[in-house]
C-alpha cells in the first residue's frame, strides 16, 4: 500500500461523511436510496439484506441499501447499508465475513444492519449518533 | 526513558499527577485532537479497503505510536508522568482504578450511565466531550454493557493469545483466522481487546472511545502484551513484509504520521519506555 492511497481514502471517507450528514435525508427523499417499508417485503423485492423500518424501544430505526458512493461501507462498488435512528445517520460498514459494525458499537460485529441498529439504540439510550465529532 | 507501571502499583502522588496532566491536556484542547485522530482513523478502516488503525496488522504499531505521542503530550505538562496500564485479568469492577481519586466509577443507570463522580464527572466541568460519535456531552460507562459481555479477559485468555507464534495471517483483516494480532485485537480467538471496550461500554464502545481516560490504560496493557509477545518470539516479526494491497507492510509509512513512522520503526520501544 502506498502512502498516497491511504491519505486519499481517508480524505474521501471524511468528505463522504460530511456530505451524508448534511444531505442524507434529502437524497433519500429524492429517490436515490431504495426505501422499503419492512424487512419481509424488502427480502421479497431484493436479495440484499438490511432494509427495515421499525420502532425499537421508542426509536425509529431504518435501514436502506444505498450506492456505495453515498455509503460509508468502505466498499468501492455496489451497494452498502445506510442506517438512521430517528433520522440521524449511524455510520455502518460491511465487514469481510458478511457482518456489520457501526460507530456506536465499533468493537462488535452484527449479523444484520437491523441487529446493529437495535444494539446501537440499546447502547445510546436517549442519545443519537453523530458524524465525525461535529 | 519512562517506566510504565501497572496502575494498581501507582502511588497516591502518581495517581494525582496522572489525573492532573489529563485534565490540563483537556483544558489546552490537545486531548480532543487525539480523540479526533482516532475517530478519523476508525472511519477509514475497513476489511475490504484501506485499514491502518484497526482490523489490520498495523493495529499494534499504530496504537503504539498513538500512545507514545499521547504520553509525550502528558510529559510536556509533567515530565514525571508515564502511562499506566490496566491489567484486566486481575482488576475488574471492584478495582481501585475506579475510585474517585483516579478514573472515577461506573455510570449511573438512571442517568443513562453518566459517570457522576470522580475527576471526569460532568458536574466537575473538567471533562466535556466535544469531539464525539454520539450526542453525549458527558462521560458514560456501563460495566458489562448491553452486549452480553459479562467477564473481562482472563489470564488463560491471555495465554491463548500469546501462544500464537505468528504475528498475523492473510487476509490481514478482522477475518484472519489465526495469528497473534487478530487474537489480541479480538475478532477471532478468545476476544481480548474488543471485549474490554464492550465490557466498559458507554463511551468506550464507540468511535470516540479515547474520550474515556481508561482507553489509554487499556491500550497500554494491549501494547505491553505485544511487548511480551516480542520477547517470547524473538525470531518472529511483524507481517506482512511487502506488496500487500490496502495494508501497511513492515517498511511502509503509517498514516497519519507518514515519513519514517513505519511498523518496523515501532518494533523496539525500549528507547522510549519499558514496562514494569
Ligand atoms: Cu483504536
Ligand atoms: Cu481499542
Amino acid at each position: 500500500m502506498s502512502e498516497d492511497t491511504a491519505a486519499g481514502t481517508s480524505r474521501r471517507t471524511i468528505l463522504q461523511a460530511g456530505l451524508l450528514a448534511t444531505t442524507g435525508l434529502a437524497v433519500a427523499a429524492a429517490g436515490a436510496y431504495q426505501v422499503f417499508t419492512g424487512e419481509d417485503k424488502a427480502e421479497a423485492a431484493v436479495p440484499a439484506p438490511g432494509t427495515f423500518d421499525e420502532t425499537y424501544r421508542g426509536r425509529r430505526i431504518t435501514g436502506q441499501q444505498a450506492p456505495a458512493v453515498h455509503s460509508l461501507s468502505g466498499g468501492h462498488h455496489g451497494y452498502g447499508p445506510v442506517i438512521h435512528i430517528d433520522g440521524h445517520e449511524l455510520h455502518v460498514m460491511a465487514n469481510g465475513d458478511g457482518t456489520f459494525t457501526t460507530s456506536v458499537n465499533h468493537y462488535e460485529s452484527f449479523r444484520t444492519p437491523r441487529e446493529a441498529a437495535r444494539r446501537a439504540v440499546d447502547t445510546l439510550g436517549d442519545l443519537s449518533p453523530q458524524q465525525i465529532g461535529n | 526513558m519512562g517506566v510504565r507501571k501497572n496502575q494498581r502499583n501507582l502511588t497516591a502522588t502518581e495517581r494525582a499527577a496522572f489525573v492532573a496532566a489529563l485534565i490540563e491536556l483537556k483544558r489546552r484542547g490537545t486531548y480532543d485532537n487525539f480523540v479526533r485522530q482516532h475517530i478519523d482513523r476508525a472511519n477509514g478502516d475497513s476489511d475490504n479497503g484501506v485499514r491502518i488503525g484497526h482490523r489490520s496488522p498495523s493495529f499494534l504499531p499504530w496504537h503504539r505510536q498513538y500512545l507514545l505521542e499521547f504520553e509525550r503530550a502528558l510529559q510536556a505538562i509533567n515530565p514525571a508522568v508515564n502511562l499506566p496500564y490496566w491489567d484486566w485479568t486481575t482488576d475488574g469492577a471492584s478495582s481501585t482504578m475506579w475510585n474517585t481519586d483516579f478514573l472515577g466509577p461506573n455510570g449511573v443507570a438512571a442517568q443513562n450511565y453518566r459517570v457522576t463522580s470522580g475527576p471526569f464527572a460532568e458536574a466537575g466541568g473538567n471533562w466535556p466531550l466535544t469531539v464525539r460519535s454520539d450526542t453525549a456531552t458527558y462521560l458514560r460507562r456501563n460495566f458489562t454493557g448491553t452486549t452480553g459481555v459479562t467477564t473481562l479477559p482472563t489470564a488463560g485468555d491471555v495465554s491463548t493469545v500469546l501462544a500464537q507464534g505468528t504475528y498475523d495471517v492473510s487476509p490481514w483483516n478482522s477475518t484472519s483466522a489465526s495469528g497473534f494480532r487478530n487474537y489480541l485485537e479480538g475478532f477471532r480467538g478468545p476476544n481480548v481487546h474488543n471485549r474490554v471496550h464492550n465490557w466498559v461500554s458507554g463511551t468506550m464502545a464507540g468511535f470516540g472511545s479515547p474520550n474515556d481516560p481508561v482507553f489509554w490504560l487499556h491500550h497500554c496493557h494491549v501494547d505491553k502484551l505485544w511487548s511480551d509477545w516480542q520477547r517470547r518470539y524473538p525470531a518472529a516479526t511483524y507481517l506482512p513484509s511487502a506488496g500487500t494491497a490496502n495494508v501497511v507492510d513492515i517498511d511502509e509509512a503509517m498514516q497519519p504520521w507518514g515519513g519514517t513512522v513505519t511498523p518496523r520503526s515501532m518494533l523496539n520501544h525500549t528507547a522510549w519506555y519499558t514496562y514494569a
